[in-house]
This record gives C-alpha cells, structure tokens and sequence, in this order.
C-alpha cells in the first residue's frame, strides 16, 4: 500500500467516528441556497458561540465524487453569522490527519486570533482550539484555514462569515454565493509558504489528478457557486435581494457580468455610493455585495474568461448560475442604503512601505523584495500611525494582496486615484501595475502581507508587516 | 500494454503506483459508509476521457531513450524509457480547439509529430527522428520577418505570427541596426545637422560619408567621436568594434566582426529580428557577444526532402518543444528560458578599443572592462530565479498560440497542427524598458524615501534612493545611461534655496565649469536667470557598494571614485556683460563652479537642463578615455571611474539643507534617468529629456 493510500485509509477510519449529518449519495439538485448558517450555541445575543469540526469529506462536484475535506460535513462550511459588535466563539476541532487554522479573512481580529502559524502554532489533529473576538465591522468576510492553505482550501475548507449592521436596509431576501475553482493544488508545486516545509502531507493528491486544470486555465466545468456546477437560483420576480459574493478558489479569478451589476459593498462593507460596473472582477479572496432587484427576466451569471497572466483571454465565456424568476412582477424599488458619499484620500506623495511583486509564469519562486517566505524582512509600524504602502507588480502575473488584521484604503491604481474612498483588505495588482494604499496601523502583532493565489503565496509571496505596540 | 480508456478518475500518467493508490483510495472511501459527505450539485459533463497509447520514439533509426513525448494543447509531459517508449495518455478534448497532434522531441532532432492519432489500439504510435546537422550555413539567407502590413507570403515570419510580429515590429531589437544614434557614434557624425554652414559653425567637417542601410556615399557632419575614426586613425576602416555583431546580426555571410555600415536590407531594416535570435543554436557565455561567438547560430544546411519546405530544410530553436511545423523545423533550447539568450548581447566584457592606450593591469587585471554587465548582475541577485521574460515579456492571454494566423478568421489554432495554448503560455515579444514607448517598467525600479528635521531656520531632508524593483542595477546596460537625483525645497510657491548637502555630479551636466583659482566671474556663454552652482570637495569619497571590484571589496573608497562633494550655495546670474557674470548675491568660496541651468520646476519629459552641483546625486558607470575625459562612449574606454548604479535591492542614502523660511517646508524629490549624459547629447543633438522614474514628496 503507497503512503497516500494508507492515509486515506486512515482518514476514512476517522470518517466511522464522525458524528455528522451524511448528506446522500445521490446527486442533489442543481437548486441552489445560501450555505447552511452555523447554529448559535449561546443565548447571550451579544456572543454567537458556533463549533466547526474539519473533518475529511467527500465532495460531489458535478457527477463525479472527489475526496476532499469539509466543515461540519458541509460545502462550503456553515455561513456563520453575527452583528457589528457581537463577540464570536468559534470552537475549532480538528478531526483532519494534519494541523490546521482558521483565518478570519478581512476580519481586524487580535494576532492571536488570526490563524496564522508565524510565531505561534496551528491546531493539531484531534485538538480544538477555541476563536474568540469581538467583531467590529460590518461586512462579507470569510473564514479558511491559514496552514497548508493551498491543500486544504481547495479541498473545500471554506465559508462565509457575515457580519451584520443595524444601520443597513433588510431586503427580501440574502444570497450568499461562494465560487470555487476545483483542482487547483498540486502537491508539487509548493514550497512551504503556509505550511511547514517538508510536512505538506499528499494523502488526497492522486484523488486531485485528474482534475489538474491546464496552468490555471479555468475549466468552466470545474467552477462551482456553493459547491454546485452551473445552478440555478428559483425566485419570484418583484424581490429585492442582498447578494455577497465570495471568490474562494486558489488561483483562479472571476470576471463576473450580467444584465445589470449595482454594486453595494466592497471587501469592507458598504462602498460609499453605489457602484454600476459592466464588470465585476474578484480575485482570488476578493468579496464585493450586489443588490438584485427581479423584475419577471431570468438571467445569468457569466464569467469571462480571465488569466492571472495578464487579465482578459481568449476563451469563452460562461454561464457560472442563472437566476429563474417566477412571475410577472416588476423590479422592485432600489433599497435606501445609508451610503456615506465619503471622497477618497488625497494621496500624501511618499511612500513608507514598498512591496515588490515578483516571479514568473509557470514558475515557483515567488517573491515579496526578492525574498521568500518566511526568510524575510519584516516591515514595521508604530500603533496609530499612518502609513503609504506601495505595491508594484514587477512579476508575469496578476496578484492578489491581501493584508492581515487591517483594512487599508486605496489611494491609487496605476497613478489614477479611485472616484470613490475604497477600503479593502485583498486589492488585484496587474502585471506592471503600482498600486498605493493607506493604511492605519491599529492593530497590534505580526501581520502576513502576501499574494492571494494560494500557490504564490506557497510558493514565498509572502510577508510580515508589524504593528508594534 | 494494450491500449485502453480510462476515465477523468484516472491519472494523466502512466504512472502505475499513482494509479494503483488511487483505485485503491477511492475504493476505500466508497467502502466508508460513515465518511462525511457534502453537499454537491449535479450537472456538468459526464466523465471525461483519455486515450491511453503507447508511443515508440527512434533517432536516426534506434529507439532513443530520453525523448520528450507530449501531446498539443496537453501540459502533460512523457519521457521515453531505454526502449524508446513512453505511454501517455492523450486528451481527446484539446480537439474542441485544436489539432489532434502527439509529438516527439530530443535536443538532436527537429520535433517530429503524428497528426490525428485516433482511437485506441493496441499498436504504438512511431515516431522517427533525425539528428539535424549542427553545420552553419553561411550560405544560408536570413529571411524576411515582414510587418503587419506587410505579411502576405509565408515565408515571412509575420505571416503566421501575426501577434508577435505587430509587438516586436515597434521595438529597439527591431531598430538595432537603424538606430541613427547608434550611426552617429560608430560614424562620428551629426546626421541632425543637415548643412555644411551649420556643421561648421558647430565645429564639424562637412564631408563624405556612408549612408546606413544602403552603403551610398553622403554628406555628413563629422563632429565627435566615433568608432571608425577612434578605432582606425590611420586610413581605412579594419576595425568596427564589434558594434554589428549585437546591433546588426543578420548581416548575410561570415558571421561576426563586421562593419555595422555592411547592414543592408533586412539585416539594416530589422536589426534583432526573429530568424537570429531564433537561429541561435547554443550559448558560449565565455566567446564574445553577439554573434561573434557568443550566440550560437545554426543557419540551416540541410537540403529539404520534399519541395515546398523552401531551399533548406527548416530549423528554427525557441522555447517549446511542441512545435512540429515543418515550415519551422521547432527544436527546443533552455537558454531562452532563462537569460542565457540575453547575455549573448546585454553583458559585455571589453577590452581597451582605441589603437595605442592601455588599461592599468592593476585594477583590471582581467585585461577587460565590464562594459555591459546587466546578465551578471542579474545572475548575483536576489531576483535570478525570476528570468528576464518574467518582466520584459509579460504574458498575452488574448493569444492561444504565436501562430495565430487564423485568429482572425477561424479561432484560436495556430496556424498547422495547432492548439490553444494555456493563458500566459505566449509570451509578448516587446522587450518592456524604461525607454520603450510607453515608458513600460520605468515606475517599478525605484524608489524615493524622506524624511525630514527642521532645526535653526534650516530643513535637512535624508533621501534614500532605492533599487526596489529591478533584477538589474538601475541604470543598466548602456554606460551612457545615468539617473539623477534632484531634490527640493518649498514653502508654499516659495522654492527654499539649497545651503549645503549631497549634490549631482559632473555627469549631471554643466555649461562651463571652472576650478578654485579660476575667474568665477568670467563665463564665456551666461545668461541671465542661469545659474552657478558652487561645489567644494571634503577629501572624503563615498564607499558605496557597486558592481564587481566596486562592490566586492577589491576596491576601496578613493579606489571607487565617487568623491564626496558638498554644495556651498547656488548664485544666479543677473547681468552678463561680455564674459563679465554679476550674480543675486557674491559667489562664496568653493572647489568647483558650475554654471548651469535651473529650471522651475522638472517634469517628465521635459528638455534635460544642465544639473551639475544642484541639490541631489547622480548614479552611473563612468567610463574614461584615455584623455580622462568622463562618461565617454564605451568604445573609448580605457578605465571606469566609478560605478555607483544601484544594484538589486540596494540603496544610497543622500543629505539635502535647504533654508527653511515656514514651519513645513515640504520637500520634493525625484529621480531622473537620462539616456545620455549631458555634454554627449548636446554636442551631437541627440534629443535628450528627463524621464521621471520616481518621484516623492514630503
């Protein structure tokens, strides 16, 4: 017996002792739904209190069954829901055959709290290690492990966490969508960015072969909207629902356009006046909120097809869910959302911080100023003071940033200043591009600073950046 | 091993523990009735499937082991065992937007293919292969790459690469042999001077000359240096610098140490084109550059077997081994993935040109000056596991294929046994630089960091001028090139006048300069609203880390050349009478005077002002002729003087007093390349503006 199957094995044996729901072996309907939301354990409604067992799984994706790993046996794990203000337990068993984390992307959450292994240690197998934080924005974040990550996401370690404010219009109805592209990792492209080098175990990779997709060519039968292929979402025409968004794939981006985009929110909440792109772009790890107003025309989601080598490629688009309305009703009125109007930041002119993005198609060494984590030089700031960050992307792919335990706004991309404040905590950088953000150094701790593509990132692009107290 | 289908389940190698463990695997999580199981949805396709074949691969008749064994449009990658054989799994879905094609490639033998290799059978699929003969073919005549508005036959490269050629037609490799600035200074000419009374009143001599690209006789300037009349003082030219062998390598014939003025037709007109760089063969990192050696050139020699295939038999060498074109004759070299192909012309060890003058043995004890050395820098950086491509030739995801002929009419195939590439495999062939059209790259490299103490009706602003982006020193390649560090003070629309700290060197320009013991009053050429800039010396120099001896300790700070200069004040001139200067307010005492311009504000773009002693620093590899003058062309070179560029990662930190008239004065900085130094662009009226790398205000 090879060592992948013996941890197979191994993981199945766990499987017996599982106290799960087992979702049914036959094909489930092509209907699609929100995740399921995680169940508050306490009654305090200041606290949401939820457990989150990570466990082997086996995902159906389209027809076919593929194992992979799952929260509380659910693709994606439970949306887990709270209030600007709540303070959030989440008790993290471990039920894998390797350690693990949970990072609370774009989440200001204390260090300790924030998945990460730099300096401080991951969950082991058979542990539980209990999250606890107070959550202080509003917004579509989402949670994943922050260890091993190019594995263990793609193998369907994800879900969403939503955070709620009272200032906010409730509309008919909420949809979360998390995208995901299958079969992203390849266990021999990593190098230890997240994970301990040497200890990446394999188990499930000759499972993952024959969905290897071509150099990050996105096979559009391989993207799923909630761990579904090509769904379709039943509603009545006159319903105005809250849509969030969440690109959970490794590498693969999401060039989303349909009939009419309104844009509400951003990777930090509410943007400051609605937004109408004819395109909608999320990175890998990017989050944005739409509002749909039905009227009685079903539509699609299509994505078109869009490389981290450069952007818009040749290729097809694709229908990635369509929307099925039911009645004749018109569309709904446009809901009042307390958007502030705020400018963007004038740009200051200097710069405090510089990161330079770097590496080559097809390649693994990818690099943050010519080095790879974790041998790297850590940037550091003093609490409450604000900083210019640079980023230049002198690399031959695009490249998701994305900042820990911060917000940051965008001043500037390529030289043009947004015509609107844009706070974000994952910002796509394309090839040649520089890209200044502002930040305010509120949080305390050693914070990762890296690309987005969790095969970069595995690959070195990654970084510390300290607050210092 | 007989031929079989497997399905998406199975592995797309042949490798038969991978596929053992994964029955296995997926029989055990059948079996586990209490796995965890998610939610999943329906629909999509059914099962995909591979054909499982068995290809026989022989070189000149005897099975080859080693051979790489792929299908197009498929990453997968097989390698034959010592029988020749390797069994591959071939993707019937690349048919959807591509040719069905598997194909056998070996370093010795032009990439043999078989098209459409059908179904599953028990029989493997043979391929022959024939070493091709490694013989130059100086017979041979380098082909036509065509235009886009000029691709009608296919033996022009733009015929079928119609992407790649529209990218590289607008390019310098494209312009190398052309290049009227490169004429100049192998000629010693102004060919911006158009006239015998202008020429004159310049100090030139109007006389004959030869005319780029068509070798006719013409009248010129001869003003300045050049190659011909530096190398040849005697009479006839025999010695033409190796220019031609990287400025114009299709020159027909013998390869190597030509006359750059032998460029005509396509080796004039299209300088680096397509069928030398992918001519080249091999790399000799140790022969000299170009084509002299360095690049390997295999023209081809064989007669073709079939007619239709031109007068030789097709070889062409690039990247990939998936080209089985006959037309192109693919074999695949490593050096174009890596830099090798670059250092065949961008690292240039030279030895002293100028007939009668000599090196000093002692610091170059290599009997060569490190001319061009970006490769090297490059390959001691912290950025060499990043090739040269990975930001001069980004990737074009709109392109499935370099052939991509039918794009327009018929979708992504290439043109003949074609398939879609994966996004990103194409890569665009523009060379990006600071100096392309677009000024590509030019705000990745560097970086200005201030900061700033106001003390005593004084601002001090400490500028950190930092490589942060380029795998390269900043400037490279060239030796004419320089970057300027200009630094700023201001109260409102009030510009602060400078009171001391790190000034621009020499290099930086000036209209006249005098030394301590000179009339700082006489000037031959002022003008009212110019400036004179007063410099003195600490006796210190600066010990930076450079390239090679100038940074490896081999040299030390006197050694290295960068004598620490101080500015004193600035004066501006206020009346001219004759040569007799007034100026704003007495010129103190200092070891240099600089009379210059001081324009009011710099922007990108704008006409280069002569800087030398204002308020900032100066980067550059400083090459000496033998008469000690500075910054001179490569070809006159006896000696560097210094050699302070700024190598991967590196930075200078610089020191600027200003005189403070507010409570926050803001001070500006930037840092400007110049392509040639001051003096050089001046006297041959090469056109010469400040382009802004980086700019940063505090």
């Amino acid at each position: 017996m090879t060592r992948n199957a013996a941890l197979v094995m191994l993981a199945c044996l766990g499987c017996g002792e599982a106290n799960e729901p087992v979702a049914a072996r036959a094909s489930p309907p092509r209907v699609l739904s929100s995740p399921a939301e995680a169940v508050d354990l306490d009654a305090d409604p200041l606290v949401v209190h939820v457990r989150l067992r990570a466990a082997p799984a086996l995902h159906r994706i389209g027809d076919s069954e593929y194992p992979g790993f799952a929260y509380n046996g659910q693709l994606p794990g439970p949306t887990i829901r709270a209030r600007v203000g709540d303070t959030l337990v989440v008790e993290l068993e471990n039920a894998l055959e390797f350690d693990t984390t949970l990072h609370w992307h774009g989440l200001s959450v204390p260090y300790a709290m924030d998945g990460v292994t730099w300096q401080t240690g991951a969950v082991k197998p058979g542990e539980t290690f209990t999250y606890s934080f107070e959550v202080t924005a509003a917004g579509t974040f989402w949670y994943h492990p922050h260890f091993d990550s190019e594995r263990q996401v793609d193998l369907g370690l994800y879900g969403a966490l939503i955070v709620e404010a009272p200032t906010e219009p409730a509309l008919d109805d909420e949809l979360v969508l998390i995208f995901d592209s299958w079969g992203e990792f390849r266990a021999e492209s990593g190098s230890g960015g997240h994970g301990t080098p040497g200890t990446r175990p394999g188990a499930l990779e000759p499972a993952l072969g024959p969905l290897h997709t071509n150099e990050h060519t996105p096979d559009p039968g391989r993207w799923t909207v909630n761990g579904l292929v090509a769904p379709a979402f039943p509603s009545r025409s006159g319903t105005s629902l809250r849509v969030r968004l969440i690109n959970a794939s490794n590498d693969d981006y999401l060039d989303l356009h349909w009939s009419q985009i309104r844009q509400i929110a951003s990777d930090q909440g509410l943007l400051p006046a609605l937004q109408t792109p004819e395109r909608l772009l999320l990175a890998p790890g990017d989050r944005a909120e739409v509002e749909w107003l039905l009227g009685g025309d079903d539509f699609g989601i299509h994505a078109e097809p869009y490389s981290m080598h450069g952007g818009v490629a040749l290729g097809e688009s694709h229908e990635l869910l369509r929307v099925e309305t039911e009645g004749s009703r018109t569309a709904p009125p446009a809901p009042e959302w307390p958007f502030s109007g705020t400018a963007a930041s004038s740009d200051p002119g200097s710069t405090d911080i510089v990161y330079v993005f770097t590496g080559d198609a097809g390649g693994s060494d990818w690099r943050i100023n010519g080095e790879r984590y974790p041998d790297v030089t850590i940037e550091e700031l003093d609490l409450g003071s604000t900083a210019v960050l640079e980023l230049r992307n002198a690399s031959a792919t695009e490249h998701p940033f994305h900042l820990h335990g911060h917000a940051f706004e965008v001043l500037a991309v390529g030289g043009v200043a947004p015509a609107v404040r844009m706070l974000e905590d994952t910002i796509n950088v394309r090839i040649g591009e520089v890209v200044r953000l502002r930040l305010h150094a509120d949080n305390v701790g050693d914070w990762m600073a890296h690309c987005h593509l969790l095969s970069h990132a595995e690959g070195g692009m990654m970084t510390v950046l300290r607050v210092r107290p | 091993m007989s031929a079989k289908t497997m399905t998406r389940h199975s592995l797309p190698s042949s490798s038969t523990p991978r596929g053992a463990s994964l029955a296995l695997c997926l029989a055990l999580v059948a079996a586990c009735s209490e796995s965890e199981r998610s939610a999943g949805g329906t629909g999509g396709a059914g099962p995909d499937v591979f054909v499982r074949r068995v290809v026989a691969v022989t070189l000149d008749g005897v099975p080859v082991a080693g051979a790489s064994v792929l299908q197009g449009g498929n990453p997968e990658r097989w390698t034959t065992d010592d029988g020749g054989r390797a069994e591959i799994s071939i993707d019937p879905t690349i048919a959807e937007v591509g040719e069905m094609v598997v194909m056998a490639a070996h370093s010795e033998a032009r990439t043999g293919f078989v098209y459409d290799p059908g179904p599953a059978t028990p029989d493997p699929i043979e391929i022959a292969l024939r070493r091709f003969d490694r013989t130059d073919n100086p017979a041979y005549v380098f082909g036509d790459p065509g235009e886009p508005t000029r691709r009608e036959s296919t033996g022009q490269c733009a015929h079928c690469h119609g992407t790649i050629n529209a990218d590289w037609v607008n390019t310098s490799h494209r312009a190398a042999a052309k290049n009227p600035t490169v004429h100049d200074l192998y000629a010693g000419t102004v060919t911006a001077i158009a006239t015998a009374t202008e020429c004159a009143a310049a100090g030139g001599t109007w006389d004959l000359a030869t005319e780029p690209g068509t070798g006719a006789s013409v009248s010129r300037c001869h003003l300045g240096d050049g190659v011909l009349p530096a190398l040849n003082p005697g009479g006839a030219p025999a010695a033409f610098g190796g220019c031609a062998d990287c400025h114009a390598p299709g020159i027909d014939g013998e390869l190597g140490g030509r006359d750059l003025l032998e460029a005509t037709g396509v080796a004039f007109e299209y300088g680096v084109h397509c069928d030398v760089c992918h001519r080249t063969e091999s790399i000799d990192l140790s022969a000299p550059a170009g084509v002299a050696g360095r690049l390997g050139l295999l023209r081809p020699s064989e007669k073709p077997p079939t007619p239709g295939l031109g007068e030789w038999l097709p070889i062409m060498f690039g990247p990939r081994s998936d080209v089985p074109n006959p037309l192109m004759g693919g074999v695949e070299r490593a050096h174009f993935h890596d830099g090798r192909l670059c250092a065949g012309c961008h690292q240039l060890d030279q030895p002293v040109l100028v007939p009668g003058a000599a090196l000093d043995g002692d610091r170059w004890p290599d009997a060569t000056l490190p001319i061009h050395s970006t490769y090297n820098e490059w390959q001691t950086g912290p950025l060499s596991g990043s090739p040269c491509a990975s930001c001069h030739m980004p990737p074009d995801p709109s392109v499935g294929n370099g052939a991509d002929l039918y794009n327009e009419v018929a979708g992504p195939e290439g043109v003949a046994t074609g398939w879609r590439r994966a996004p990103g495999a194409v890569r665009r062939h523009v060379w990006l630089g600071p100096r392309d059209a677009a000024g590509s790259l030019r705000k990745l490299g560097a970086a200005l960091f201030i900061d700033k103490t106001l003390a005593a009706g004084e601002v001090v602003a400490t500028v950190s001028v930092e490589n942060v982006g380029a795998g390269h020193a900043i400037p490279t390649g060239e030796p004419l090139r320089s970057l300027l560090l200009l630094v700023e003070a201001h109260c409102g629309a009030t510009r602060l006048a400078p009171t001391g700290g790190d000034v621009v060197p020499d290099f930086g320009g000036y209209l006249e300069r005098k030394l301590a013991g000179e009339d700082w009053n006489s000037w031959v050429a002022a003008k009212v609203g110019q400036v004179v800039r007063v410099v003195q010396h600490t006796g210190k120099f600066h010990d930076y880390v450079g390239f090679g001896p100038f940074g490896d300790g081999r040299f030390s700070a006197a050694e290295k050349g960068m004598a620490q200069e101080r500015l004193v004040a600035v004066r501006t001139v206020v009346g001219v009478q004759g040569q007799s200067v007034s100026f704003d307010q007495p010129l103190p005492v200092g070891d240099v005077a600089y009379l210059g311009e001081s324009p009011a504000t710099l922007v990108d773009g704008a006409p280069a002002s002569a800087l030398a002693g204002a308020a900032g620093f100066g980067f550059a590899r400083v090459l000496v002729g033998a008469d000690g003058r500075r910054m001179v062309p490569h070809f006159l070179a006896v000696d560097v003087a210094s050699d302070n560029r700024l190598l991967p990662r590196a930075k200078f930190v610089s020191e600027h007093r200003f005189a403070a008239s507010c409570a926050e004065p803001e001070i500006t900085a930037r840092l400007v390349h110049r392509a040639y130094p001051w003096d050089l662009a001046r006297e041959r009226r090469f056109e010469l503006t400040e382009s802004v790398f980086a700019e940063a205000r505090k």
